[in-house]
């Protein structure tokens, strides 16, 4: 009895240990994979498009939070155009674009983006829901997503020469190897 | 005895943790934390030539802290904020203090969300209803209270109970809305599939506010305790023509912002876009009467604001441009339209070269209300006969009343190579400073203004690159002319080190042309970004959204902070 029942306590030491490391593990998981919100934004046709359902056949998805009157924010889009198609063909990336103008210049974005043939996915966020639930300061601020839907990298604001670790990373992600935040 | 105890424990313990481990495993994840930390501090040296207030702290700063944890479809946040020994220069000083104002839980389940504690919502365009934060601008007015929304096909409905945040306290009042909307594009499988699109919503929102009367002068006004406001919109469109438009009633309300009238206020918005091939253009339409909505009748300022009524300008980015004469939204009455035109040269064609040459172009024009002031009304005090206003207000045309703003732009952006790209902007405007309060008030009310920009990019390698931007403002009226040069190195992807002058070249009093250096040092890692200045800050005016505060002139050092994790 005594023997069983200092196996059973082996065991379940043996059980806490796991469990202490899976919580361990967990917490860290916690910092290093964050997951989508559940938030319902609208595209330029008005309709709904829920963000934790966002999916790309297992390969990157790219958030970049970004404003009309946002000069950076404009030049990384329009430089990371320059290259998109290659990139896109190389790590089939989904992008899209999702913009914090509020409902003075919502009205504005379809023509501006039109303008530019930007070949991004255009999202609305005018009262800065899902930049608020993803913690965004100030546009512009990106977000890679892997095939698994979780976020594993981010970045803030803009310079000419970003847009290449911006590739790198979604050359990595695309290939399932980690990326370093 | 004990050693069954002891069994049975260790039975439990085994249990247990055998199916947290079995669960464990599989989720490999105890929930979403996700923050952003913001610090910005600053250290202010005595400089009366640019009169900058004398700041006996020293050191100010503010700063924050937000935490947002989820986990499946439940969530929980807090933001612990501190303002300390005062907030910086120009940020509403009954933000000192410290503590957690907002804080919120709540769950999503299949398109329904329920959050407790505080919330930002917006109804339709904000006209009836929005909370939102803008941190530069001191501005917050989370709602603390309850929150309903459900979401399904197409079909949106949102209701609001709760009081506003009012610094460090909470309104007297209480709010109630609800809005509803209904997109019959994903509603109808058929619609979906036409080139027709239609979303047709509404909102009502109901203010309570303590007090039933008030006392001016000789007068006793007996107040609305409940104050309605209702609003109507649509959108509209066919394959790249939208049409959308909203319009909103106040039922009486006097208040402090508009003299205690009862006249009912409404608010009116159209706006209509069409995008074609590398071009697109929106033109907008407003009026608003009366229609300033506060928690609080006595708030002035930008406190306790309940709903928004967006501007109808273009929000200017250019230092000269964006912060010396912008206009700030006059809810108590205004009339105004917009054009909006982009296109772009495509690439490949003559003109349009290898990247293509984008051009923006932007008018807009503001009046006030054509006003006829009721006469006032006699009445006998004390068996005197004394004159009391009319307490209806006014009445108006559909005529313009007098001019507030006018602004004609066009930016050219042109992209030689991979290597040199120019902008250039040319902009014309005309304001009236006499309303647009939050400006300083030279011995012109009128101000008409020539401001030119030139923006030059050369990306020396892959990471180098080199920016010189040349702003000037010419206008004989206020405080005369200004010219501004920057000069901006970036290194990407961490530093970017930048100097900057304005210069008050034609100020109509020589010994206040004064020049504003400013350099910073800018670090930035991955979503943390770290920034370091000394210099000259320009009185001028910050204007987020078309709310706008002023801020003073300051000298000293400056270190930022904002990370995001």
């Amino acid at each position: 009895m005594i023997n069983i029942l200092h196996l059973r306590n082996y065991k379940t030491r043996l059980k806490m240990k796991r469990v202490l490391s899976i919580m361990l593990f967990s917490v860290l998981g916690v910092a290093t994979y964050a997951q989508l919100p559940d938030i319902a934004l609208k595209d330029l046709d008005g309709n709904s498009v829920r963000i934790s359902e966002l999916k790309n056949d297992g390969k990157p998805i790219v958030i970049n939070f970004w404003a009309t009157w946002c000069k950076p924010c404009v030049l990384e889009l329009n430089t990371i155009q320059d290259d998109f198609e290659e990139i896109q063909k190389e790590t089939g990336v989904r992008f899209i674009a999702v913009s914090i103008d509020d409902s003075r210049n919502e009205p504005k974005i379809a023509p501006f983006v039109k303008s530019k043939a930007w070949p991004y996915e255009i999202l609305l966020d005018p009262n800065e829901e899902l930049k608020r639930s993803l913690s965004v300061q100030n546009p512009p601020h990106t977000f890679v997503i892997d095939g698994n839907g979780k976020v594993v990298w981010q970045h803030m604001g803009y310079t000419l020469g970003d847009e290449s670790v911006l590739f790198e990373v979604l050359r990595k992600v695309a290939r399932g190897e980690s990326v370093e935040k | 005895m004990k050693k069954h105890l002891l069994l049975l424990g260790a039975f439990l313990v085994g249990f247990i943790t055998h199916n947290i481990a079995q669960v464990a495993p599989k989720e490999n994840n105890w929930g979403t934390l996700t923050g952003l930390a913001g610090v910005d501090m600053q250290y202010y040296t005595r400089d009366s030539i640019i009169a900058a207030p004398i700041v006996p702290e020293k050191i100010r700063m503010n700063s924050f802290l937000f935490l947002n944890y989820r986990k499946g479809g439940f969530y929980a946040g807090a933001r612990f904020e501190f303002y300390q020994p005062k907030p910086l220069l120009g940020i509403d000083e009954r933000f000192q203090g410290q503590g957690v104002p907002y804080y919120f839980a709540g769950y999503q389940y299949k398109g329904l969300d329920i959050t407790a504690g505080g919330f930002y919502e917006q109804f339709g365009n904000g006209l009836t209803l929005r909370s939102y934060e803008a941190r530069q601008l001191g501005f917050d007015n989370f709602i603390q209270g309850f929150r309903i929304k459900y979401n399904y096909k197409g079909i949106t409905v949102k209701g609001v109970f709760g009081r506003q945040r009012d610094f460090w306290s909470w309104s007297e009042g209480t709010i109630r809305g609800f809005d509803g909307e209904v997109n019959f594009s994903e509603l109808i499988p058929k619609m979906n599939k036409s080139i027709f699109r239609l979303t047709v919503g509404g909102s009502i929102v109901s203010t309570f506010r303590p007090g039933e009367e008030k006392v001016i002068g000789i007068e006793t006004l007996k107040l609305p305790q409940n104050v309605t406001t209702a609003s109507g919109r649509l959108n509209f469109g066919v394959e790249n023509f939208t049409l959308s438009g909203e319009f909103a009633y106040k039922f009486n309300d006097p208040s402090a912002a508009n003299n205690y009238i009862y006249k009912p206020g409404t608010a009116a918005l159209v706006t209509a876009s069409y995008s074609g091939n590398n071009w697109g253009i929106a033109i907008g339409a407003k009026r608003i009467d009366n229609f300033d909505s506060r928690m609080d009748r006595e708030a002035v300022g930008n406190r306790l604001m309940v709903n928004w009524v967006p501007m109808l300008n273009k929000q200017h980015t250019y230092n000269l441009a964006a912060s010396i004469y912008p206009y700030a939204v006059q809810y108590v009455g205004e009339q105004g339209l917009q054009a909006d035109l982009n296109f772009t040269i495509p690439r490949g064609s003559k003109l349009g070269g290898k990247y293509g040459l984008d051009i923006a172009i932007n008018a807009s024009i503001v009046y006030g209300l054509d006003t006829t002031i009721l006469p006032a009304r006699q009445t006998v005090f004390e068996g005197d006969t004394v004159l009391t206003p009319d307490r209806y207000g006014y009445t108006t045309s559909g005529r313009l009343g007098q001019q507030y703003f006018q602004d004609f732009n066009i930016e050219i952006t042109k992209k030689f190579n991979k290597k040199l790209k120019l902008t250039v902007m040319y902009m014309q405007l005309w304001a009236n400073l006499k309303t647009l309060t939050v400006s300083q008030l030279g011995k012109d009310p009128f101000v008409h203004a020539h401001i030119g920009v030139a923006d030059f990019t050369w990306r020396v390698n892959n990471n180098h690159s080199l920016r010189f931007e040349v702003e000037g403002l010419y206008t004989k009226q206020d405080q005369g002319s200004w010219l501004m040069g920057l000069v901006e190195w970036t290194f990407a992807p961490h530093w970017s080190v930048s100097l900057m002058n304005q210069y008050n070249v034609g100020h109509p009093q020589v010994e206040k042309r004064v020049n504003y250096p400013l350099g910073s040092v800018v670090y930035n890692m991955g979503s943390h970004r770290f920034q370091l200045s000394y210099g000259r800050q320009r009185a001028g005016v910050l204007c987020i959204g078309g709310v706008c505060r002023a801020v003073p002139a300051a000298n000293g050092l400056t270190f930022g902070y904002i990370g995001s994790f």
